[in-house]
């Protein structure tokens, strides 16, 4: 490999020689330096840095394609043109090395670009989070929609799901398998009183979990058991702890898994410690400052907790959960469950007193409702919840909006102990409303917005990587003007390609006519050849949140960065080693 | 040097020679070209932004395209809820063509019209109602000053969006922009109109002898700095009291007192950022005036001594001319730079039609941008174009309404006063507009009856004007027989001009006050339910009338004038759809009563305060009665000395106005209502 390496590192210093190189970066640093500061988005900051990571991200990929196409058809169309090639030709150097190696150094200055780049976007995009936010909801959707990576868990559809909802009537979707439970920590002291009594049973429990938690250990899931006086639980905390898991979900005995564990028929609630739906608690230290009623009181946290506090979720205040009533300048408000007031957690609580303070996740609901003449938006309520939940649904009444995608935030805690969820929606408007089943979703915390950021960039380096292979396959039999017009005409159709096909007319049963057949038969061939670029771009995936998953990157790597790009190599290895570099004129 | 190499000198030198003399030339040509009136106004603000230059060349014969691609986009993104994007890519496109009004237009009703009813809470409505405003006001009117459609629309937003109730959160709207008005204007008196023009003048003032509106300084600061500088070196006093306050407010929070109310300030911090917002709210917070005790809820609550020095000295008489003095500074310089209002203009609107307007009101800015308008593009609009027929009615429009909701008494909430939500907003109808809207409806008849040939009687304008008439007759009548004579003159005028047709005109004689009743009552019972301003403005006229009867002791008229008020709450109930169905009757009856005795001229009575007590004591029995004494200790308590209660009445506020028996269960139902779990957002 000493060859390609070579040729690699050789091309990538010539590239770096090159004009069109340093246009390219000029362009480069001007957008990422401009961009920032000439971006408003919709006047929230959100909606900023939304802005700023999709333009930054969509303008780094425009001109990173166009310098990679322009650079290596330009090398190779080159070293023909200007017949430098003679010069490796009577090397001892194969001709796929030549090729490889030149495909290798564009790609290596594209990498080198792309982290820098990267970089740059994402330090703008994390100093932009630290900028004051328009109010606390916008804040709260900083936090909780643009620096998160959300997956989508779509509910079981009835078979009437894309039925109008007629006026006055509900229908209601589950989503199942939600893993995360929530947590009850009347529970957690039922069991700690319990497990202090009756240390015999507890080393039988925890001797029958540990299978069970070393196998969730494994699904990266269930961390930690939380029981007070057992060594075997102590060593497995600390354990846990030691990898930085500190996420808190009860199983109840009536979870199947748990129950088989644990003896059925034991009315003992196990604490776990699991890799959440819900993404990550924040923690930290607030402060009482009145106490209201027997259920109220309200508080007052720093920036670093209450950024993450909205009207609607639940908050621990010593351990004990209450859903948030009302929220203004870092000030909250928690009603606490009937259930809860007399705990001396929620009893003893009085004014001035510090108070530890952790904000549950929350999911969200994605929805999007229609329905004749409902511009205005249609009036109704969305219930979510879980029978088995010891927390009340939630509901929301209102007008929500129509023709539009839109989302509510769930708290976490409504989830039941098996990962089940409910989400109700009831027609409160004159007019039929239907649901659109394909947007119906529950959005989770899936990850970072770090890891996602860097899968984004991974895709767009796979989508270089190609582009640079198109580049040497069009320069290793064209000249340079044509060659470029060759990858000009390839990148549209990598760019619009879901759009083309929806536009491309499909051959019908009996058709005959061979002109449809033919085009279709290219169309079908350049979707094998060429990839699709919107499903490489990471910017609608950034700015709205939505993880990037491993599987997605692993299989658009191997299919654009591989597959793809390997065809395009070996291709122009074959032309290339077929070429009649030089004529011999006698 | 070789020959080549001189030449390229030489053509080297010229070029930037020439560039020069290009660069110097520029300006003087373009203030010919100006003076000459051969290039757009907006060309002015426009070499202020050289971005406009850039992205209305940079694409050369692309920028359709472009644009077409970018306007697609927009759509597609609003569509799929991302609308964080749809103000972007509206400003790009007005920007690639900032000479076409009609892309200003379009992107700024799209935020405020299309994309606000697609998000769901209030801040989010309001945000984007705001954005749609701001585009137009500050972007597309200053590079476009004669498109007469610009003013138009943002008119229409300001009468329609906010000061309208089609959007169920319009009172949202209303709030949010009474509250900013007020913390920078205040309250208008509640007094005569001209004692409304007479507060209002000193900012007009200011404007002319204090301000540069100079369109290409608008807006570039809050407050222009050689202005203030001017406004120091002229008024000594105002210097010092700027430079005291400043000293004070460091004092009042150097001790570590951090009040959420005021901003910390340095003690260096240069004099024009204190005239800003510190000024303001510190004034808002503290001073006894009129402008702001008319919507405080209760006196002045310094926290401690240091904040109780600091509200006495913002209360001293002997600094009252300096203070003033900057207080019209600082709002005619925000009004200019921030609302992109000239208060001069203001002030002319109040005078030309002689009208008490309350700033507060978002159809006062309606009529505000209408009438600058059509007087910035005077001389360029025809009268046949019809966006000067529409400009001149949504301006008839803002005036006529004010008949029915020119009053506004807005109070932000005592425990959470930078909450909208909280706080109380209440409309009320002005009858003091009904000559100037009468005026504003025969002037538009004139310009638009001529062109078209009709005659007076028969112009197009002719059912629409005898409704309004019809409605404000009723109004008077219902505002008691010292209203009659005016709803005479105006049952007169109709059947001298227009001589409609029906039974209720037959045999009708106008100064005849069984007339008027009969009239009064066929329209209500024949003309099907009313809409809700105009029921509403009956129905307080006609409680206003009925309680200030029963002050004199006159309980046949309160039964007549109350009957009578029951009688269109019926009406209107009937046939309202659930959204606009009113409160109940014994609601509005409670706060006519409330209003009448804690701030009477709020409702343009003049009731002495033992008339006030004795009402207060003759509804101690009333179920509201708990309601009633938690309103009178919130508004009267607190200013029972200041406001000569107690010379009057001789007597402590609680034995004045005693405690009703069930007042103590009633703060605890209150109580328990708040407690009580909230199931629904």
């Amino acid at each position: 490999m000493s060859g390609v390496w070579a040729v690699a590192r050789y091309t990538l210093s010539q590239c770096l020689r090159m004009k069109l190189a340093a246009v390219f970066l000029a362009a480069l640093a001007v957008t990422l330096l401009v961009l920032p500061l000439a971006l408003e988005g919709d006047g929230t900051l959100a909606g900023r840095i939304r802005s700023v990571l999709t333009y930054s991200t969509a303008t780094v990929s425009v001109l990173l394609s166009f310098m990679t196409v322009l650079l290596t058809v330009g090398i190779v169309a080159g070293d023909m043109q200007a017949r430098t090639v003679f010069l490796l030709a009577v090397k001892p150097l194969p001709r796929w090395k030549y090729i490889v190696g030149r495909w290798a150094g564009v790609v290596l200055l594209d990498a080198a670009l792309l982290a820098i780049s990267g970089g740059a976007i994402y330090a703008v995009a994390q100093h932009l989070r630290e900028e004051e936010a328009l109010n606390h909801t916008d804040r709260v959707a900083v936090e909780t929609e643009v620096f998160v990576a959300r997956s989508a868990m779509r509910p079981r559809l009835r078979k009437d799901a894309s039925e109008p909802i007629a006026p006055g009537t509900s229908r209601r979707w589950t989503v199942s398998g939600v893993r995360a439970s929530p947590v009850s920590v009347e529970g957690r002291a039922r069991l700690q009183a319990r497990l202090t009594e009756h240390h015999a049973f507890v080393r039988g429990v925890s001797a029958n979990l540990r299978p069970l938690l070393e196998n969730a250990r494994r699904r990266d899931a269930i961390a930690e058991a939380w029981i007070t006086g057992d060594e075997r639980g102590r060593g497995i905390r600390a354990r846990v702890e030691a990898e930085g898991r500190r996420l808190v979900v009860v199983y109840r005995a009536g979870n199947e898994q748990l129950a088989e564990a644990l003896r059925p028929g034991q009315s003992v609630t196990v604490v776990l410690v699991e890799h959440r739906h819900g993404g990550p608690q924040t923690r930290g230290e607030g402060a009482v400052v009145a106490r209201e009623s027997h259920l109220r009181a309200a508080f007052e946290a720093l920036d670093d907790v209450a950024d993450h506090i909205a009207v609607g979720e639940y908050v621990g205040i010593r351990g004990v959960d209450g859903r948030v009533e009302h929220f203004r300048d870092n000030r909250f408000t928690v009603r606490f469950l009937p259930r809860d007031a007399h705990r001396p957690q929620v009893a003893d609580l009085t004014a001035g007193e510090d108070v530890p303070v952790t904000v549950r996740p929350s999911l969200q609901l994605r929805y999007e409702l229609s329905g004749r003449g409902t511009s205005g938006g249609v009036f109704g309520q969305w219930t979510a919840g879980s029978a088995r939940s010891p927390y009340p649904p939630l509901r929301i009444r209102r007008r929500f909006p129509a023709g539009t995608i839109d989302t509510l935030a769930i708290p976490e805690r409504l989830v039941g102990p098996g990962g089940d969820l409910f989400v109700e929606f009831t027609n409160g408007s004159g007019v039929n409303v239907t649901v659109d089943e394909d947007t119906l979703s529950v959005l989770y915390r899936a990850g970072g917005f770090t890891g996602n950021f860097l899968r984004g960039f991974g895709l767009m380096l796979a989508q270089m990587m190609f582009l640079a292979a198109l580049g040497v396959f069009a320069g290793s039999f064209l000249s340079f003007p044509v060659g470029c017009l060759f990858c000009a005409a390839m990148l549209p159709f990598a760019m619009m390609r879901s759009f083309i096909a929806d536009a491309v007319k499909l051959p019908r049963h009996g058709e005959t006519d061979p002109v449809v057949w033919i085009g279709h038969g290219a169309f079908r061939l350049m979707q094998i050849l060429v990839p699709d670029f919107a499903r490489t771009s990471p910017s609608d995936a950034l700015a709205a949140g939505r993880i990037i998953p491993w599987r997605e990157v692993i299989e658009l790597v191997g299919l654009t960065g591989g597959l793809q790009c390997v065809l395009a190599i070996t291709f122009a290895c074959l032309i290339f080693r077929k070429r009649e570099l030089a004529r011999v004129q006698v | 040097m070789s020959r080549p190499r001189v030449l390229q000198v030489i053509f080297v030198v010229a070029a930037v020679g020439f560039a020069t003399a290009a660069v110097m030339l520029r300006r003087p040509l373009d203030r010919i070209s100006e003076e000459s009136g051969l290039t757009s106004p907006g060309n002015v603000v426009a070499e202020e932004h050289p971005q406009l230059a850039v992205w209305t060349t940079a694409f050369g014969g692309l920028r359709a395209p472009v644009v077409a691609g970018l306007w697609i986009r927009a759509d597609q993104h609003v569509q799929a809820g991302r609308f964080y994007d749809a103000k972007q890519l509206g400003d790009l496109i007005c920007q690639l063509q900032p000479r076409f009004p009609g892309v200003w237009g379009y992107h700024s009703w799209n935020m405020a019209w299309n994309i606000s009813v697609k998000t769901k809470t209030r801040e989010q409505r309001w945000l984007w109602v705001t954005n749609g405003m701001r585009l137009l006001r500050d972007r597309g009117i200053p590079l476009n000053p004669r498109a007469l459609g610009l003013y138009k629309d943002l008119a229409w937003l300001f009468y329609s969006k906010m000061g309208g109730h089609t959007d169920e959160m319009h009172r949202y709207y209303k709030k949010r922009w009474a509250d900013e008005m007020q913390r920078l204007l205040g309250a208008p008196p509640m007094g005569t109109t001209d004692e409304v023009i007479d507060a209002f003048r000193p900012v007009a003032t200011m404007a002319d002898r204090r301000l540069d509106r100079d369109p290409r300084r608008q807006g570039r600061s809050l407050i222009q700095g050689d202005e203030f500088a001017r406004l120091l070196a002229d008024r000594p006093a105002t210097r010092a009291y700027l430079a005291e306050l400043r000293r004070r407010l460091a004092d009042a929070l150097g001790a570590g007192v951090v009040h959420p109310r005021v901003r910390r300030v340095a003690d260096d911090e240069p004099l024009i950022d204190i005239a800003d917002e510190p000024l303001l709210r510190t004034y808002n917070l503290f001073s006894r005036d009129e402008a702001v005790r008319n919507w405080r809820f209760a006196a002045p609550d310094p926290v401690d001594e240091r904040e109780q020095r600091l509200a006495e000295w913002i209360n001293d008489d002997a600094t009252r001319e300096a203070r003033n003095a900057l207080l019209a500074f600082v709002r005619a310089q925000k009004l200019w730079n921030v609302y992109k209002m000239d208060a001069t203009f203001m002030l002319r609107i109040m005078e030309k039609w002689h009208i008490p307007l309350d700033w507060r009101m978002c159809r006062a800015h309606g009529l505000y941008w209408n009438s600058y308008g059509m007087n910035v593009c005077e001389g360029v609009m025809a009268l046949d174009d019809l966006n000067t027929v529409n400009t001149g009615r949504t301006l008839l429009f803002c005036l006529r309404d004010m008949v029915f909701y020119g009053k506004v008494m807005y109070r932000p909430s005592a425990s959470d006063p930078l909450d909208p939500d909280k706080a109380q907003l209440i409309r009320r109808g002005d009858w003091r507009f009904i000559k100037p809207a009468q005026a504003q409806q025969l002037e538009l008849i004139e310009k638009i009856r001529e062109p078209r040939g009709e005659s007076f009687k028969e112009n197009i304008y002719r059912a629409g004007h005898i409704n309004w008439l019809t409605d404000c007759i009723k109004m008077l009548y219902a505002g008691g027989r010292r209203r009659w004579p005016l709803a005479k003159d105006l049952l007169a005028w109709i059947k001298d001009n227009y001589d409609p047709k029906g039974p209720e005109w037959e045999r009708l004689d106008p100064r005849s006050n069984d007339d008027l009743r009969r009239f009064v009552r066929y329209r209500l019972t024949q003309n099907g339910s009313p809409i809700i301003s105009v029921a509403v403005s009956q129905i307080e006229a006609a409680l206003i009338a009925a309680l200030e009867h029963l002050t004199d002791g006159n309980t046949g008229q309160h039964a007549f004038f109350l009957n009578h008020a029951q009688r269109v709450y019926g009406l209107y109930q009937r046939d309202a759809p659930p959204r606009l169905k009113l409160a109940p009757f014994a609601r509005y009856y409670y706060e006519v009563l409330a209003h009448m005795i804690a701030h009477p001229a709020s409702l343009g009575t003049q009731l002495d305060k033992k008339a006030r007590r004795a009402l207060y004591v003759g509804f101690r029995g009333a179920p509201f009665a708990p309601q009633l004494y938690q309103h009178v200790r919130l508004f009267v308590e607190p200013n029972w000395q200041a406001d000569g209660w107690r010379d009057e009445l001789e007597v402590s506020f609680k034995t004045a106005f005693r405690k009703p028996p069930d007042y103590d269960a009633f703060l605890e139902q209150q109580r328990r209502q708040r407690e009580a779990p909230a199931t629904a957002e």
